[in-house]
């Protein structure tokens, strides 16, 4: 990783996708019964975020988030909930798994169809720094998806 | 307002103590409200700890006032924070009125790692070494120890030479400057970035009026996050901090969860905070209209 950051790289990390998810995030709220509830924080910034998870069999049906946090964070979390809702726990794994590399630059995980919209925040892995914003939402839903296997 | 430095080890030592931990409330402007620090001393008030100057707000504490009153109706040992004093203005230990004073090497141009307590003579010769180890000793009889005078009493092992060398370094550098410029240096820098960020529609400046504080302006931007204007900012070659400053408790007074906070030094000039406007703008831009509710949730 090389610093300074340039114009561009900032460019390529607000993408208009990002900054619609922000403005307009998806699954925003609460489920009346969710099967998992997590509430997870981001001490270095203040970030935190409530993850709600409903099952129906194998597959998660429903889910919603709420909180509060820099776009980043919030668009990751809108994100997720949209790609993630009617997948089973073995395909989010691997969702889930893709989307780590990605965050750490891994370039062939930029190509990858299955991570869809996601792939928008590609540009965040040059900014290690905001690393922990995208992946608020995913440890928060690692976390649901653990309290489930133990139930 | 204290940094967490001022805050967690009195906050830590009180439970371990049985003691009382109390926090003096701040004015809305973000001072100490010295009404409310009055109402929470009396004689059994052991120690009272203050920032001198606040890195979250800027704000520069009066302290000739807050030792009147704790001397008033105390006896306790007061203690200042000087990390965000004694690299921006001129500090008179003797004429202060307090106890101990401390501040950092890092945040006056030294090197981490080093920073200095100032204590009055009679209180420092009354108390124990807190670390034990070479040099701080006197004689080391068979059954007991006897102390080194000051301050080797306090400065056990080896010391940290190199750190001390670079200290001297930017306090000779700092002198050669100037304290008094230095500190009008920052106020000219202040009082134009007060006046170019107030015009920018949608920012909110935090803490007291520009003169009444350091060469730090915290404010935030209608519902662009400031991490988000920080890597904005980033691009485009400008530094600022943006979070939650070591100042929880504060952050929580104010009701945000972070702010962006620009800092000036000997270093900059009026061309910096041209570019930081710049940037506030372009931030504006690239984020256009975000309602509330997607900010906030």
């Amino acid at each position: 990783m090389t610093h300074p950051k340039t114009s561009a790289e900032v460019g390529a990390l607000y993408q208009e996708m990002i900054l619609d998810h922000y403005r307009r995030p998806r699954n925003k709220g609460v489920l009346e019964n969710p099967d998992a509830s997590v509430e997870m924080k981001n001490p270095l910034c203040g970030d935190e975020i409530t993850l709600q998870v409903a099952f129906a069999g194998d597959s998660v049906c429903d889910l919603r988030f709420s909180g509060r946090g820099c776009s980043i964070s919030q668009a990751s979390a809108s994100m997720m909930t949209q790609l993630i809702k009617g997948k089973s726990t073995e395909e989010i794994d691997a969702i889930r798994k893709q989307f780590r590399e990605l965050m750490l630059g891994d370039a062939s995980a930029v190509d990858d169809p299955q991570l869809g919209s996601l792939r928008a925040l590609s540009g965040v892995a040059r900014f290690p720094a905001r690393v922990k914003c995208a992946l608020l939402a995913w440890n928060a839903l690692e976390s649901a998806l653990a309290e489930r296997s133990v139930d | 307002m204290d940094h967490h430095a001022n805050f967690v080890p009195w906050q830590v030592l009180a439970m371990r103590r049985g003691a009382s931990f109390r926090l003096c409330e701040l004015t809305p402007d973000g001072r100490i409200d010295l009404d409310y620090l009055s109402s929470l001393l009396n004689e059994r008030t052991r120690i009272v700890a203050f920032s001198h100057v606040s890195n979250a707000l800027g704000t520069i504490n009066p302290v000739h006032e807050i030792v009147r009153l704790v001397r008033e109706k105390s006896d306790a040992i007061i203690v200042c924070d000087g990390a965000q004093s004694a690299p921006h203005f001129p500090v008179a230990f003797d004429t202060m009125g307090v106890d101990f004073y401390a501040f950092s090497g890092h945040k006056m141009l030294g090197p981490m790692g080093i920073g200095g307590l100032i204590g009055k003579r009679e209180m420092l010769e009354n108390m124990p070494p807190y670390q034990t180890g070479g040099d701080m000793i006197e004689f080391v009889h068979d059954d007991r120890t006897t102390w080194n005078v000051l301050p080797h009493k306090f400065e056990a092992g080896t010391p940290n030479a190199a750190n001390a060398v670079g200290l001297a370094a930017a306090v000779d550098y700092l002198e050669a400057i100037g304290m008094d410029k230095v500190r009008s240096h920052e106020r000219q820098l202040m009082s134009v970035a007060q006046q170019r960020l107030s015009a920018i529609e949608g920012l909110r400046i935090y803490g007291p009026p520009a003169d009444e504080r350091s060469g730090v302006v915290s404010f935030t931007l209608a519902d662009v996050h400031p991490h988000d204007l920080a890597t904005i900012l980033d691009g485009d070659g400008v530094c600022i901090r943006a979070g939650h400053h070591c100042a929880q408790p504060l952050m929580r007074r104010l009701d945000v969860p972070a702010t962006a906070r620009a800092s000036f030094y000997v270093y900059n000039d009026e061309s910096d905070i041209d570019a930081l406007v710049d940037g506030i703008l372009k931030a504006k831009e690239i984020f256009g209209d975000v309602p509330a509710q997607a900010a906030r949730g």
